[in-house]
């Protein structure tokens, strides 16, 4: 694989990534399941994701870039594992609604460790490390460049999301209202 | 997440750290200031310099661990 295939590559788990967070943002706005604590860090463990692709678009793609994005994947396992275990009690009806009969951490979990198998398989292509005689710095055209705007987009968007739920307090365990809203409505 | 209110001495035997000795005994805005400066690396790696986006990045994923520390200590409930 050419250094140009694999930014090609890191644009397009960039726009899986912003996918993801739409989606969570779709339950949260449109199911009004507001995300508690522990799926708001699960959602900023899918965002540390995108800087390894972010700096592999930048400056080219080295393992070091890689290297980020699978410490934020074995975090964000860990942290969704966690989640699944506090459910995993027989008659336990786990945390929110479930899509395609899994609950979104049980999603986040099984995200995350496709994650930490792509980013090896994509370790295995050593020719992307080569400097094919693309001009430096590279940038990976108008596709990269939306699919970057968009993570950085949907991240400034979840910081107003969680400022809005949990005010300028510790974010409640079992959120239903906004913080900030409810006084107001 | 545990929720909190729970007894002091509780808290002390579930975690063995005394929380309310330490400065992160609530954390406010803790996920919201995580967010912001996970939004601000991605702006460093973009814009800036590599150098200083890693580390940024080193901060973050280590704020992000000691925020999941500091709730895993915590009283599990096993359902909601």
């Amino acid at each position: 694989m050419t250094q140009t295939r694999a930014i090609i590559l890191n644009a397009l788990s960039l726009y899986a990534l912003a996918g993801l967070l739409a989606a969570a943002f779709a339950a949260q706005l449109l199911l009004g399941e507001l995300p508690c604590p522990l799926c708001l860090l699960q959602r900023i463990m899918f965002a540390t994701l995108a800087v390894g692709p972010i700096l592999n678009i930048r400056f080219g793609p080295r393992p070091s870039h890689y290297a980020l994005s699978l410490l934020s994947a074995v975090a964000g396992a860990v942290v969704s594992s966690r989640q699944v275990l506090l459910h995993i009690m027989p008659g336990d009806l786990g945390y929110g609604s479930a899509l395609l009969g899994y609950h979104y951490y049980s999603w986040a979990l099984i995200g995350f460790i496709a994650a930490i198998v792509l980013l090896a398989a994509i370790l295995l292509f050593d020719r992307q490390f080569e400097d094919d005689g693309a001009a430096q710095p590279v940038a990976g055209g108008g596709f990269a460049y939306v699919a970057v705007w968009l993570v950085i987009g949907l991240t400034a968007m979840n910081v107003v999301s969680s400022f809005l739920e949990c005010g300028p307090r510790a974010c409640a365990d079992n959120p239903v209202v906004y913080e900030l809203l409810k006084h107001g409505s | 997440l545990a929720s909190s209110g729970k007894p002091h001495a509780h808290r002390i035997a579930e975690s063995g750290i005394d929380w309310d000795r330490t400065c992160c005994r609530e954390l406010t805005m803790e996920f919201t200031v995580l967010f912001l400066a996970i939004a601000i690396v991605m702006l460093v790696a973009w814009r800036g310099s590599r150098t200083l986006a890693m580390g940024l990045f080193a901060g973050v994923w280590i704020a992000c661990v000691a925020t999941y520390l500091h709730h895993a200590t915590d009283v599990l409930k096993l359902s909601f």
